[in-house]
């Protein structure tokens, strides 16, 4: 009998190389031996000139984390865009400005509402928090959409900002911001849409951008190490990749064995 | 003790049920009781979380009530919603009462709704994509950058490939398409998958971790 | 699992479905024109419907699984009562003083989507993606053959997923060496984006085209077609759009 499953030996070495790379520069950057600087990620950068120019023109800001719950294998986008919830709520309550959250799937609803109503306490304004703009559309993907685009018309949100994971209605949100002439900002990790929201948005988010925004925003060491970590991930993958390539032109099939196990 | 079991306790269980699935995956071997017992987690997932089904229907009452009562801005229109619901949570209820199995969607006339009465919205706003996908388009074309040139030349050419006009123009359209979709699309979304995988595992990492801000986070 | 119905619907409400049907439709594609009362009650009465479909969907999920599955409540095995209650935990959150208890069915269920995630990643997106990479042809019988020559596929698509995965790297600034291979990356990936972009519209024209062809084709007993209400519909949400207009 095998000690790891069959099929799945290259997996869990890989699995392994990736916690390990993530998981030391982690806890090298949180002893701070070594704090990374990260680059700039425009899409984030925006959403602070989103909400300014929203409290500017006196209008709400629509926000949405896409069709994703925690029930779902896209979780980690949804968790994604509720730490931008955060950061969003804190800065609408920072300028005093309206933040309008329609959540698609009821089983996040009580973590939005925490989340964002841990960002008006960081703000030092928790009394401006309003339940009632935390507003549920049904958990269908063309009523919500329809109700999302329609609400953000009859509000005239001026900025528009969704982060999550989007279908076919990533579209008709973006629709939705240009009917008001709305400032838009959008990430997601479906990489199905993600040309949708370069093509309509101001600014827009790409795959793994989402994924950091938690840890960009923060300016936490510990969690930028995470990122440190994971771009040798990605630099391990490119380096597996060119070898892999060239043994497998020098007709050695090593690797792609030990791939296949 | 009350950060212990507000949020020290919610984060241990995150943390052990998110080792016992990947220990699960890689070292119980399938059809084994334990790997079957392990299975058993993923199907509470759904017993888990309906009463969120709830949660948002109150909350939507709340605030289309809310809104009615106060005279608020459309409140004529929250009385349709209102009224929406309570006809149809009648509906189901009336299957749930009636079905053996206790099934709301098994109420004959709770499915025809959906499918005679849903499915006609579902569908029309679904095809408003068709007008959306041409206006953002066009928008498009008034970007001023290279890369976004790169962007709209090969959304031309993907597009004269795979409409049926564009073979008719010229015959090498569709192998270019197919050509665009094999070679670079395939390139960028795999470099795209590829930055995902780690982006998440990272991600959830913190999350497990608890140094991420979030509904188990440094607050509170 | 679609459970079997109950009762019979009389065949007339085929005619108010398709009644319905053709003044939805209108009025839907009447927001292209401009929100006005019509498109606003047909969202009001869909968002209403969809809530309760979410609340039946989700009830029926649970049922079939924690009731009437293989070896669950109906059989016996009560160790499925642990879920439900549990899952009635979510309701704390409208306490004051104890909402933090719906953070316990929620810690469980993201546990275990964590962990499934972790190994999906790994396996379908990290895994198989560098081995379908590694897999390309670069040399061999009849790789440089034809136009385009499959080793040049190759070429290109190494170096596009190498380039365009460099534009991830977050903490290494993207100058030199690197700031050239970020900039290749980013057309990849606008590439990419562009052929994905231009790839999908047909699709989405066929949804229209779909719509149209329900308003044209749908019947009822050869006497009532659904195309004649088509103007009707059309003129009334002219006439609503003014008077919502004459209110201010």
């Amino acid at each position: 009998m095998n000690f790891i499953n069959e099929g799945l030996v290259a997996s869990f070495a890989m699995l392994v190389i990736v916690l390990a790379e993530i998981l030391i520069a982690l806890f090298i950057a949180r002893g701070g031996t070594h704090v990374p600087k990260i680059r700039k990620i425009a899409g984030l950068e925006a959403i602070e000139e989103a909400v300014g120019r929203a409290t500017e023109m006196g209008r709400p800001i629509t926000y949405t984390t896409g069709l994703g719950g925690i029930r779902d294998q896209y979780y980690y986008q949804t968790v994604a865009g509720l730490n931008i919830l955060g950061h969003t709520a804190e800065l609408a309550a920072k300028y005093g400005a309206k933040l309008l959250y329609f959540p698609y799937d009821p089983t996040i609803m009580p973590m939005a509402h925490e989340v964002m109503e841990q960002g008006y306490i960081r703000a030092g304004k928790q009394e401006a928090f309003n339940p009632e703009n935390i507003i549920y559309l049904g958990g269908d993907q063309f009523p919500w959409a329809f109700g999302v685009l329609g609400t953000t018309y009859r509000e005239q949100s001026a900025a528009n900002i969704h982060m999550g994971p989007f279908w076919a209605e990533s579209l008709i949100l973006a629709e939705a911001g240009f009917y008001t002439g709305a400032i838009q900002v959008m990430g997601t990790a479906n990489y199905h849409q993600i040309h949708f929201f370069v093509v309509a948005s101001d600014y827009a988010l790409i795959g793994e951008e989402l994924m950091a925004a938690g840890a960009y925003l923060s300016k936490d060491p510990t969690q930028i190490g995470s990122l440190w970590g994971a771009d040798f991930s990605k630099l391990t993958a490119i380096a597996i990749m060119l070898i892999g390539v060239i043994l497998t032109a020098a007709n050695v099939t090593a690797l792609n064995d030990f791939l296949a196990l | 003790m009350s950060l212990v079991v507000k949020r020290y306790i919610p984060l241990a269980i995150t943390f052990i049920m998110g080792f016992i699935m990947v220990i699960a995956t890689y070292f119980l071997a399938p059809g084994t009781p334990a790997r079957d017992a392990t299975a058993l987690l993923t199907a509470t997932v759904d017993v888990l979380v309906v009463t969120a089904g709830a949660i948002g229907l109150v909350a939507l009452l709340r605030h289309h009530l809310m809104n009615i009562n106060k005279r608020g801005r459309f409140w004529q229109y929250s009385t349709i919603t209102i009224i929406a619901v309570i006809i149809y949570l009648i509906i189901g209820l009336y299957g749930v009462a009636t079905h053996e199995q206790r099934y709301m969607y098994a109420s004959e006339l709770f499915s025809w709704v959906y499918s005679n009465i849903y499915v006609h919205m579902d569908m029309t706003i679904f095809s408003l994509l068709a007008f959306f996908i041409a206006s953002a388009a066009y928008r498009a074309f008034r970007l001023r950058s290279l890369e976004a040139s790169v962007l709209l030349i090969v959304g031309s050419l993907m597009l004269l490939g795979r409409a049926p006009i564009g073979g008719v123009i010229w015959e090498g359209f569709p192998a270019i398409a197919e050509w665009l979709l094999t070679v670079p699309n395939a390139a960028g979304n795999r470099a795209i998958t590829i930055g995902i995988a780690i982006g998440a595992i990272s991600l959830a990492i913190r999350q497990l971790l608890g140094v991420e801000r979030g509904y188990l986070g440094p607050e509170r | 699992m679609i459970p079997p119905n109950i009762g019979q619907l009389p065949p007339e409400l085929d005619l108010f479905a398709a009644i319905f049907g053709v003044f939805a439709t209108i009025f839907i594609y009447s927001f292209l024109w401009k929100e006005n009362p019509l498109s606003r009650a047909v969202e009001h009465l869909f968002v209403g419907l969809a809530a309760v479909f979410t609340l039946a969907f989700m009830y029926d999920a649970a049922l079939s699984q924690a009731v009437w599955g293989t070896n669950r409540l109906a059989e016996g095995n009560f160790i499925w009562i642990i879920p439900i209650l549990l899952s009635l935990m979510y309701f704390f959150f409208f306490s004051k003083k104890y909402f933090f208890l719906y953070r316990y069915p929620v810690s469980i269920v993201a546990g275990v989507m964590a962990g499934m995630m972790i190994c999906g990643m790994i396996q379908s997106n990290f895994l198989a993606q560098i081995q379908a990479t590694v897999e390309l042809p670069l040399v061999g019988a009849g790789v440089w053959e034809g136009w385009p020559p499959a080793g040049l596929n190759s070429i290109i698509m190494i170096i596009g997923i190498i380039t365009a995965l460099t534009f991830f790297f977050f903490t290494w600034e993207h100058t030199g060496a690197l700031g050239i291979s970020t900039r290749i990356g980013r057309y990849f990936l606008m590439a990419t984006f562009g052929s994905a972009y231009g790839g999908t519209v047909m699709a989405r024209m066929s949804l229209f085209i779909g719509r149209l062809r329900f308003l044209y084709e749908t019947s009822y007993q050869d006497w009532f077609w659904a195309w004649y209400l088509v103007p009707i519909a059309a003129i009334i949400v002219i006439l609503v759009a003014l008077w919502d207009r004459s209110k201010g």
